[in-house]
């Protein structure tokens, strides 16, 4: 099997790579913080509770991920950093779910579209997020987005090396939001 | 070259235009596709649609002002437009005043979040 090695890939090959890796556009998220709900699947589901308390407070959860094992269940969720103060609040009511949550703040997402339910281009999506070495705390598809979360800070020079490395239209639309809709 | 019909779908949101663009296809459609108004007037002029589902509020240039420019143009007047709009509550026609008081004249219009059936129909009976 050829084995392809940064740099040492050649040309022509990085040329039919750069062409697998064909996205109509990148999208940024404005900055956002991580929450972890985690829970033995005994108790009465912390996460069902976050998600009802969210939605009734109309506060929007631009990422969710959830996943099961063996008995702990997980639950992944961003929200935009200027709701926090008040999801705090909130969830303070709650005695019980205050407690299983862990908080990072100052992440992002960068979500590659559309990935055409291509198993290669998710692959090839996470490759150069690896050699761009950012941290990746979460992942998910959408029907045509292929989201990653990871720092803040981090949104900039990767989404440099994502332009540098796929094909993308002349005109792109741009990287990062100029609209941001509040429900009030 | 395909007789198959064109539309071009319109949203800054890929989840949205993936959605009405699968569903158009499954209605024997051809789809083309952009995230913003000047990524669609590149389409338009590349492909000419026979209609344009087009999102409001977007980057760059939004519905109105593409809607305005379509409408205004020898060459483009008579493509339909369906504008999508988050507003749709307070909109009671196809006539929008915005910006400056600048109004808007589409063919058609519908309310997000889409019921694709009812868009769907609205595409045919635009067509006909």
């Amino acid at each position: 099997m050829q084995k392809l090695e940064g740099s040492r890939v050649k040309a022509s090959e990085r040329e039919r790579m750069i062409d697998t890796l064909r996205a109509n556009g990148i999208k940024l998220s404005l900055e956002m913080t991580l929450i972890t709900i985690r829970a033995s699947s005994s108790e009465s589901d912390p996460n069902a509770r976050f998600l009802k308390l969210m939605g009734e407070n109309r506060i929007n959860l631009p990422f969710l991920c959830d996943a099961a094992r063996d008995a702990i269940t997980s639950g992944t969720y961003c929200m935009l950093s200027e709701d926090i103060p008040r999801a705090e609040r909130i969830i303070a009511g709650d005695k019980t779910l205050a407690p299983n949550l862990e908080y990072l703040p100052s992440v992002g997402s960068i979500s590659v579209f559309p990935h055409n339910f291509s198993l290669a281009f998710i692959g090839g999506v996470l490759r150069l997020m690896g050699e761009s070495g950012a941290p990746l705390y979460g992942l998910a598809t959408s029907i045509s987005a292929l989201t990653m979360i990871t720092d803040f800070s981090r949104l900039g020079p990767t989404v440099d090396y994502f332009a540098r490395h796929m094909s993308l239209p002349g005109n792109h639309s741009p990287f990062s939001p100029e609209l941001h809709i509040k429900s009030m | 070259m395909s007789d198959k019909q064109l539309i071009l779908v319109v949203d800054d949101d890929p989840d949205l235009v993936e959605s009405v663009s699968m569903k158009l296809e499954s209605e024997d459609f051809r789809v083309a596709k952009a995230y913003d108004g000047i990524e669609a007037m590149d389409r338009i002029k590349e492909e000419r649609p026979a209609l344009i589902i087009l999102d409001v509020m977007m980057p760059r240039k939004n519905g109105y002002e593409l809607c305005d420019e379509l409408k205004s143009s020898d060459e483009y007047k008579d493509i339909v437009v369906v504008l999508l709009t988050a507003v749709a509550d307070a909109v009671t026609s196809t006539s929008y005043t915005h910006m400056g008081g600048k109004t808007t004249l589409a063919d058609d219009f519908i309310p997000k979040p889409i019921e694709l059936d009812k868009l769907m129909e609205m595409v045919k009976d635009n067509l006909e």
